[in-house]
């Protein structure tokens, strides 16, 4: 079981400020639940036919400002690692690939809120300067052929735009959804994507840890 | 600074429990009364926002209304299960490729976001469920038919549910680990007395009984055949919650795959997946066919 996520003290205000029922950021869920641990991070998907299987991890770093130099959870976006790549006795010439305008890439928060990717550009021009322009474009993931996952390079970026509003400590991420604010567990959200061989595309699940 | 964090805390404390004084369990009673009307007339919206409201009254005073705030999480788990059957609400982005669950025909609804919302409701329900509640508090503080139901009950449910979720987004280990932790279900006859005791959602029940049968396909045949048979043919409502491709492989397993040939005991006709009863006395039923070893 995973550890109760810390309650970020803004959060707590908010809540003591709604107690009575009063005002539009009324909170119907103040801290994510525990029982359910997530989904798998780590998923394996045979593609048929093909000699190989997709192997993906997914996460979301809370930190990931150390790594892309600012945080883009404050420019209205959510970054998730992803590394991805083929396992298996055909790896070396399986045509798997990820296809740019096929792959949908999606974020399916806890409460059912489902986020659109955005693409690295999007998020490199965010940062508003050049350095860490070329920084968040080195860090990200580019749709392509499959390397062998051993070969993969280290986990990637890729972006999901937040809702409005949408504030994010640690890795609770406090949301209007309905009437109330919902307060939700990032890492217990659902990654999907397509991938594509043989001209067909197989759809691909994988859940966020940290 | 924090002087002043500290005196703005104790304030609202102070505020926040005097209003959480005020007795809630009537006001809730009736909002679950509702929301469980919402949940037989197939307003799964309306069954989540009543649940909002509830969870939003009580959280001040979260300890106080467990017992109810484990039946909203409980009508909520369920409607979200429902939904990604039919009845969707929740919407995918207007972006991309349609490759989703259920997506297509110009239809933007989103099963796989209930199944994720249904996955943290389950996970709520089994944070909050109580145990030891007296007969009394239940018909208390619950409407009729959720105290009928139980608490127990109501988590072997969410359970269920939980697996239902895992299997339809592919992730094996975690439904058989499940189905590993709970051996009563892997016999028929107590596996529908369960969900009958659970009182799962009738959308639900194929994919329940699909999954033991793939389980009980590598270690009882004759079993995995009555799951087969059941999953074909549920006893009530549709198999929605089973993709035509694994109703196929159910047909082909009977047929073909099984080590077992199964015969009708009255005229010894083999079964006919594609339909309940023998194809000849028209009666039997394929439940009741036997097994013999295929030669």
């Amino acid at each position: 079981m995973n550890p109760r996520p810390s309650i970020p003290r803004s959060l707590l205000l908010v809540s003591f400020l709604s107690a009575c029922g009063g005002g539009a950021s009324v909170k119907a869920d103040t801290e994510p639940p525990r029982f359910f641990e997530g989904f798998p991070r780590g998923t394996l998907q045979e593609m048929p036919g093909v000699g190989a299987s997709v192997y993906a991890e997914a996460s979301f770093q809370r930190r990931h400002a150390e790594t892309l130099g600012l945080d883009l959870t404050e420019k209205g976006l959510l970054p998730i690692q992803l590394q991805i790549g083929l396992r298996g006795r055909e790896q070396e010439s399986a045509p798997v690939r990820l296809d740019p305008d096929q792959m949908d890439m999606r974020f399916y928060l806890p409460d059912g809120t489902v986020l659109p990717s955005v693409w690295a550009d999007v998020a490199a021009k965010l940062t508003g300067n050049d350095r860490l322009r070329d920084k968040v474009r080195r860090q990200s993931l580019e749709p392509g052929v499959l390397p062998k996952y051993e070969n993969a390079s280290n986990a990637l970026f890729v972006y999901f735009q937040l809702p409005k509003k949408a504030v994010v400590e640690d890795q609770v991420l406090t949301l209007q959804s309905g009437k109330y604010g919902q307060a939700v567990d990032v890492s217990k959200g659902l990654l999907t994507f397509n991938v594509m061989f043989e001209n067909k595309l197989k759809q691909f699940y994988v859940g966020v840890g940290r | 600074m924090r002087r002043v964090h500290a005196l703005l805390l104790v304030g609202l404390a102070a505020g926040a429990a005097s209003c959480a004084s005020t007795d809630l369990t009537g006001k809730n009673r009736k909002l679950l009364e509702q929301a469980v009307t919402a949940l037989e007339q197939g307003e799964l919206a309306k069954t989540v926002a009543l649940r909002d409201d509830l969870l939003a009254s009580t959280e001040a005073d979260a300890g106080a209304y467990r017992l109810q705030r484990f039946g909203a999480a409980y009508l909520a788990a369920e409607a979200h299960l429902r939904a990604s059957f039919a009845g969707a609400w929740l919407r995918e982005p207007e972006t991309g490729t349609r490759l989703r669950l259920g997506a297509g025909g110009g239809d933007d609804t989103s099963p796989t976001a209930h199944m994720v919302a249904a996955a943290r409701q389950i996970s709520y329900g089994m944070d909050l469920a109580p145990s030891g509640v007296s007969e009394k508090a239940l018909a208390e503080q619950l409407p009729a038919s959720l105290a009928e139901l139980g608490v127990e009950n109501a988590k072997l449910g969410l359970s269920m549910g939980l697996l239902t979720v895992y299997s339809r987004l592919g992730f094996e280990s975690k439904v058989s680990r499940i189905l590993e932790q709970n051996a009563g279900m892997l016999d028929l006859a107590s596996c529908q007395r369960l969900m009958d005791a659970a009182r799962l959602p009738d959308e639900l029940r194929p994919r329940v009984t699909y999954l033991v049968f793939r389980h009980q396909r590598e270690l009882d045949e004759r079993m995995a055949y009555r799951f087969a048979v059941r999953t074909l043919f549920p006893a009530a409502g549709g198999t929605a919650g089973v993709e035509r491709a694994e109703r196929e492989a159910l047909q082909q397993w009977i047929v073909g795959e099984s080590s077992y040939v199964f015969t009708c005991p009255l005229d010894g006709v083999k079964a006919d997946p594609t339909t309940p009863i023998c194809s000849t006395d028209l009666k039997t039923h394929l439940l009741d066919f036997v097994a013999s070893k295929r030669e």
